[in-house]
């Protein structure tokens, strides 16, 4: 008897749960995004040397990391929202091309600019209502998506790179978007949007909900909250983001391939799972999965460095895909079993 | 139906629900009133979730007429629900297990500050959550910021029913809410499903545990395929015979004598 109720206390009681809250607060889902980070940060420095430090201040090269991130930010909303947008790295390729071929056809860069988000934004509406209307999983429709975007792609480049029309190179927005005014532009898009996605995700009313249809669905519409106008948002925003970094990739290369965000979503997907977004969702956070992008991004320019062919990154990407799933599960269960002791 | 009890919360004439071929439920009249804990009971397809989901408006019945408070209702969701003063706690959701109770106790109707984004308002949702825990008596255990994925299964359901509590409402719907507890939890939600009563708050309990259920009720309403078999004040039958009728239903002596 005595046992069972100092047990007892043990499971309920005050000071056990506050100490095991208090040990776990040093373990958090992002960590192994920022262990990997730092990590890899100091094996690539070791094997690689000065040049590795150098090849980190390169325009090219952080633009990429900028603009997987702002793609990142969409991707990660909508995961922790309890769907998935494959479509990601397609909408990427055809938001960039249809960039260009607006410009070209005579329409200013800021009328381009919005006309292309307003595309994104109906593409995000579109695989919201086939996912929540129609009672396809998001997989499969953005599966779909994906493969009528990148088909979009094809035909609007003819399979052959078009480039931004002579004399639009010096616009404003088109170095808003892919230039450098004092430092990388794409670096502040993706600043000032992860603090404005992770405030909205964390501190308003829309971002509670997001965790909430994520994490368990029917609770929430139990409570009253409006399930399907949530998810929808999320899926648009995913779209927009990517839709942006898309553009700021064709303002900073000043054309377009048919290549353009080609297998992008997987390295989107693997940044957020990376980054401790938990899969199934309602869990996760924005600035992990940009460690995650950030981590990925060095993996891929750190391997080049170290002079292995470019194809071994899928590999790696692969394996840190599910290594962070492992991670992920392991701590976050380990979390919960931990404050129930 | 007991004018000193004054307008029912919650009063169903002839209702009935209809799932294709399916007859749920079949003219079914029933009242539940303030600081009463009436008992739903019958065995499993008698059509007693299907009432109370009638009731919290997550379906709506084929015919018949809902009165909430004694004003007519035809179409309802479980927000007008809700706002109507109709809160349930059904036994497997209701607090999103991924976050805290703080995030929860508000969830989808969350205060915020006046502006476009709609920012939360931490420190009510704070204030709340520890009046909820103040509620079950659990304050000192517990605190807003605990997940509730590391919750006892109890304390959960304590949750729930204190949450309903707070928002004030006049009807609280408890679906199995002692299934797969301890012993010990399942005793603590007995008491707070009296303690409830006694402020003056309509319950309808759902239960398999005739026993449980005889020992709180006020009132019991017997189903049986659709329909009621009885609705009794509890003084007016004991506890064996109210085991036969369901075990046995109200057709269930003819049945027995025929075979």
């Amino acid at each position: 008897m005595a046992k069972t109720d100092a047990k007892q206390a043990f499971v309920i009681g005050e000071t056990g749960r506050r100490n095991s809250n208090w040990l776990r607060r040093f373990v958090i889902r992002e960590i192994g995004a920022v262990v990997g980070t730092i990590v890899l940060f100091l094996f690539f420095t070791v094997m690689i040397g000065s040049n590795w430090v150098n090849l980190l201040s390169i325009k090219s090269i952080l633009d990429v990391v900028a603009q997987l991130g702002v793609m990142t930010i969409g991707e990660s909303l909508l995961i922790i929202s309890g769907e998935f947008d494959l479509s990601v790295g397609s909408l990427f390729g055809f938001a960039g091309t249809l960039f260009i071929i607006l410009m070209a056809a005579g329409l200013t860069p800021v009328e381009s600019f919005l006309l292309v988000l307003a595309m994104a934004a109906l593409v995000g509406l579109f695989n919201a209502t086939l996912t929540l209307r129609g009672q396809i999983p998001s997989l499969i429709v953005t599966l779909g998506s994906l493969f009528i975007f990148r088909g979009l792609v094809y035909y609007g480049t003819s399979g052959f790179p078009i480039t931004l029309p002579a004399g639009l190179s010096h616009n404003f927005l088109v170095n808003a978007l892919g230039g450098s005014f004092w430092l990388n532009n794409s670096l502040i898009w993706l600043l000032v949007l992860t603090v404005v996605f992770s405030f909205v995700l964390t501190r308003t009313v829309f971002g509670n909900r997001a965790f909430a249809v994520g994490g368990d669905s029917r609770s929430a519409w139990a409570q009253g909250v409006p399930v399907n106008r949530i998810k929808t948002y999320a899926f648009i925003i995913s779209s927009v983001m990517a839709a942006l970094a898309g553009m700021m990739a064709t303002a900073e290369l000043g054309s377009a391939t048919t290549t353009l965000g080609e297998s992008q979503e997987l390295s989107a997907i693997a940044s957020c799972v990376v980054g401790g977004v938990l899969l199934t969702g309602g869990v996760g956070s924005i600035w992990g999965a940009i460690v995650g992008a950030a981590m990925l991004s060095m993996i891929s320019n750190g391997l080049v460095m170290m002079g292995a062919p470019p194809y071994w990154f899928i590999t790696f990407v692969g394996i840190i895909l599910i290594i962070g799933v492992l991670t992920n599960n392991g701590v976050y269960s380990w979390m919960k079993k931990g404050a129930r002791q | 139906m007991n004018p000193e009890r004054g307008t029912p919360v919650v009063e169903l004439r002839k209702i009935s629900k209809q799932f294709g071929a399916v007859q749920a439920l079949v003219d079914v009249d029933f009242s539940a009133y303030a600081g009463e804990i009436v008992a739903l009971v019958g065995d499993n397809g008698a059509g007693k979730s299907t009432l109370i989901r009638i009731i919290v408006g997550i379906w709506q019945p084929t015919s018949g007429e809902i009165f909430y408070s004694g004003e007519k209702h035809n179409r309802i969701d479980p927000r007008i629900a809700s706002r109507l003063g109709i809160q349930a706690v059904h036994q497997d959701f209701g607090l999103v297990n991924t976050m805290t109770i703080e995030r929860n106790v508000f969830l989808g109707s969350e205060p915020y500050k006046a502006g476009l984004l709609r920012v939360l308002d931490r420190k009510r949702m704070i204030e709340a959550s520890k009046e909820v825990l103040d509620i079950i008596g659990m304050r000192s255990q517990i605190t807003p910021s605990s997940q509730v994925a590391t919750l006892s299964g109890g304390e959960i359901q304590a949750i729930k029913i204190g949450r309903a509590v707070y928002y004030k409402a006049k009807l609280i719907i408890l679906d199995e809410p002692t299934n797969a507890l301890s012993v010990r939890e399942r005793h603590r939600v007995v008491e707070l499903t009296q303690e409830i009563r006694d402020r003056g708050v309509g319950v309808i309990f759902i239960s398999h545990d005739i026993h449980q259920v005889y020992g709180i009720a006020d009132r019991i309403l017997v189903m049986e395929r659709g329909r009621t078999i009885g609705d009794y004040v509890k003084t007016e039958i004991d506890v064996d015979s109210l085991v036969t009728l369901i075990r046995e239903g109200r057709t269930g002596k003819l049945n027995n004598g025929s075979s």
